[in-house]
């Protein structure tokens, strides 16, 4: 990163635009959480992809990985999928008997 | 000694020593919180296959939730500015956006407590046909008057009953065991064998004087077990004086001792009238010209008293000096009850609950939730909404015209035509934009803070909004509550920097920065978990 002040004024310019960003993102949730897209699941759907663009938002420009070192692209790619194997584990869950039809008559 | 790395990067990975560091710690918060969300969509998917649970989508304030947002992103973008005016070696300024951030971490714990607060004075009551209605002040206050007796458990007692006893009972009131009854049947007892032990007309024979002599040796050891009885119980009035729970531990050990005299005096019993009831069958054996071994066999055997197994009492009784009475939240009571209470130590109290608490009374609904029903006409609740308006509003009002005008309150079946008519309208819209109409619209109405007066026999299930009204709440609080720990100690670390940075500055201004890029790495670890946690929470 070039620690000159001037790029650093520019990355002053940048932060701002991404904090507004990130309140319009949330409007938009907001908003979309009130509109019908046909099911429930896919009002979830697209809530759960703005809330990672936000997140993807955060992640580059805030905590930097926009430019970051390979070591830490390293770490996070494993706790990418431990994560995902962690979420999928929990999928499992569908195999319960409960979800049988008929099984709480 | 220097460390090395702590300003410089390290050649081969090109980090200094925090930044690894940092992203490790924030690694295993993925997983952390990635084990929280996992169990969040497993309560969610279990929700759909348990009938009469309904998830409780969109029933928390979005307008906090959009708020706290908001704060948190803010305070993201404020402590980048922080950072950057640190790598301009422009402390003043660094220190305004900190503690602009401080103040937004702050801002953003006082909107979550008060969004607290309203849960746990916000009350949900699910009728036994699974009507729900919500609403506050809540009263379940149990008065539970006249009580004549007080039944002890000696293994579990902590008596906790004696500090719901209202101030104005407490003077003077005395427990005395309640051994009198006991006491008098050991008397009968050993006047009956005193009897057996006279000597009468037919007394001549040598076995019958050996059963006089067997009973006769036997009666001062029963005599001084009795009066050992009549000691503790006499000395009982002191053991459960009412107010001081420092004696509590002494209570149940004197306790513990009448239960065991009482026993120790029937065993005596027990124990001379089997020798007598011996002495007696031996005694009619050698009477008997044919002496029948049945005979022999049925008298023998068959004391007069039977043998009481010792230690065998768990409970004892108490008598209060003068009927007395308690004032206690029903979520106190293991049992409750009109005529026994049960607390949660065993202890029973035996009297008459008041008739305002036979009710659970809930002064403000304002919602009334009826998913569970096909045919909302066939929920009972809206009987206990009427119920109370017209009885109380009546009675407030003999003697007198009611003013023309004042305060009207729905009667029964107003309130149940009104949501029958959310329902149609509700449903109506659904249908006119073509989607299918959702139960959580059709089926919940707001109330205009109408009260409830429900018999405690109709009430399933009451309970404030906390982690044990449901799986929703018991994860709300789990993500929540944890996230919010997070932000104290982000700002806690913050803060630090902010008030005591400046030593760290003059020395090495780089490290300085290091370290709030440090912190700011977490702050935005934990703004990032919120955008996730706001739409699941507050909007999906």
């Amino acid at each position: 990163m070039s620690d000159d002040s001037e790029s650093l004024k520019k990355h002053m310019k940048t932060y701002t635009l991404v904090g507004g960003a990130l309140l319009f993102f949330t409007l938009v949730t907001v908003a979309m959480s009130y509109v019908h897209l046909g099911s429930h699941g896919m009002n979830i759907f697209v809530g759960m992809v703005i809330a990672t663009i936000k997140a993807g938002l955060v992640a580059l420009i805030f905590m930097h990985l926009n430019h970051e070192k390979r070591t830490i692209y390293r770490i996070l790619l494993f706790t990418f999928f431990f994560a995902l194997g962690l979420m999928a584990l929990t999928l499992l869950a569908l195999g319960d008997p409960v979800f049988f039809p008929g099984f709480n008559k | 000694m220097q460390i090395p790395f702590e300003v410089k990067p390290r050649p081969d990975t090109g980090l200094w020593n925090a930044k690894i560091g940092i992203w490790l710690f924030l690694a295993s918060e993925v997983m952390l919180f990635g084990g929280l969300f996992s169990g969040y969509v497993f309560l969610r998917l279990g929700a759909e296959a348990v009938p009469d649970y309904f998830w409780p989508q969109g029933e928390l304030d979005v307008k906090w939730g959009a708020i706290n947002t908001a704060v948190l992103i803010l305070s993201s973008v404020f402590v980048v500015y922080a950072w950057v005016q640190l790598k301009l070696r422009n402390y003043a300024k660094y220190q305004f956006w900190m503690a602009l951030v401080v103040l937004c971490a702050l801002a953003f714990l006082g909107i979550k407590s008060v969004e607290y607060y309203g849960k746990f004075t916000h009350y949900s009551v699910r009728l036994k046909d699974e009507s729900v209605v919500q609403g506050h002040k809540l009263n379940d206050l149990q008065k539970f008057g006249k009580v004549s007796k007080v039944t002890v458990n000696l293994e579990k007692a902590d008596l906790s009953f004696l500090k719901y006893i209202p101030e104005e009972d407490r003077a003077d009131l005395k427990f005395k065991p309640a051994l009198d009854d006991e006491i008098q049947r050991q008397k009968n007892a050993l006047e009956a064998l005193r009897n057996e032990a006279a000597p009468t007309e037919n007394t001549a024979t040598r076995e019958a004087e050996k059963l006089a002599k067997t009973i006769s040796k036997g009666i001062p050891e029963l005599e001084s077990a009795l009066a050992e009885l009549e000691r503790v119980a006499a000395q009982g009035a002191m053991i459960l004086n009412s107010g001081s729970l420092g004696s509590v531990r002494d209570a149940i050990n004197a306790g513990r001792e009448v239960e065991h005299k009482v026993s120790m005096a029937k065993n005596a019993l027990a124990n001379v009238a089997t020798r007598a009831a011996n002495e007696k069958a031996k005694a009619e054996w050698v009477g008997n010209a044919d002496p029948q071994k049945e005979r022999f066999k049925a008298n023998a055997l068959q004391p007069v008293y039977a043998w009481d197994e010792a230690g065998g009492i768990s409970s004892i009784e108490f008598a209060p000096s003068k009927p007395f009475g308690v004032e206690v939240k029903r979520s106190k009571l293991r049992k409750p009850g009109n005529e026994r209470i049960v607390f949660r130590d065993f202890t029973a109290l035996d009297g008459e609950l008041a008739e305002e608490s036979r009710y659970l009374v809930v002064e403000e609904l304002d919602k009334v939730d009826l998913r569970s029903f096909e045919d909302p006409t066939q929920a009972k609740v809206f009987q206990y909404i009427a119920e109370h308006a017209s009885s109380h509003h009546g009675e407030g009002e003999k003697g007198g015209a009611a003013p023309e005008g004042s305060a009207h309150h729905l009667t029964s079946a107003e309130i149940q035509e009104e949501f029958l008519k959310h329902s149609a309208e509700e449903t109506e819209k659904a249908e006119h934009h073509g989607y299918e109409p959702e139960p959580r619209k059709t089926h919940v109405m707001a109330l205009e803070h109408v009260p409830l007066r429900v018999p405690w026999e109709e009430v399933k299930f009451y309970s404030n909004f906390a982690p044990k009204l449901n799986t929703y709440y018991a994860i709300y609080f789990s993500l929540t509550g944890l996230h919010g720990l997070h932000v104290l100690i982000g700002a806690s670390v913050l803060a630090w920097f902010l008030f005591f940075g400046k030593k760290l500055y003059d020395k090495d201004p780089e490290h300085m920065a290091n370290r709030v890029e440090v912190g700011g790495l977490f702050w935005h670890f934990v703004d990032l978990v919120w955008i996730f946690l706001f739409p699941l929470l507050y909007l999906l």
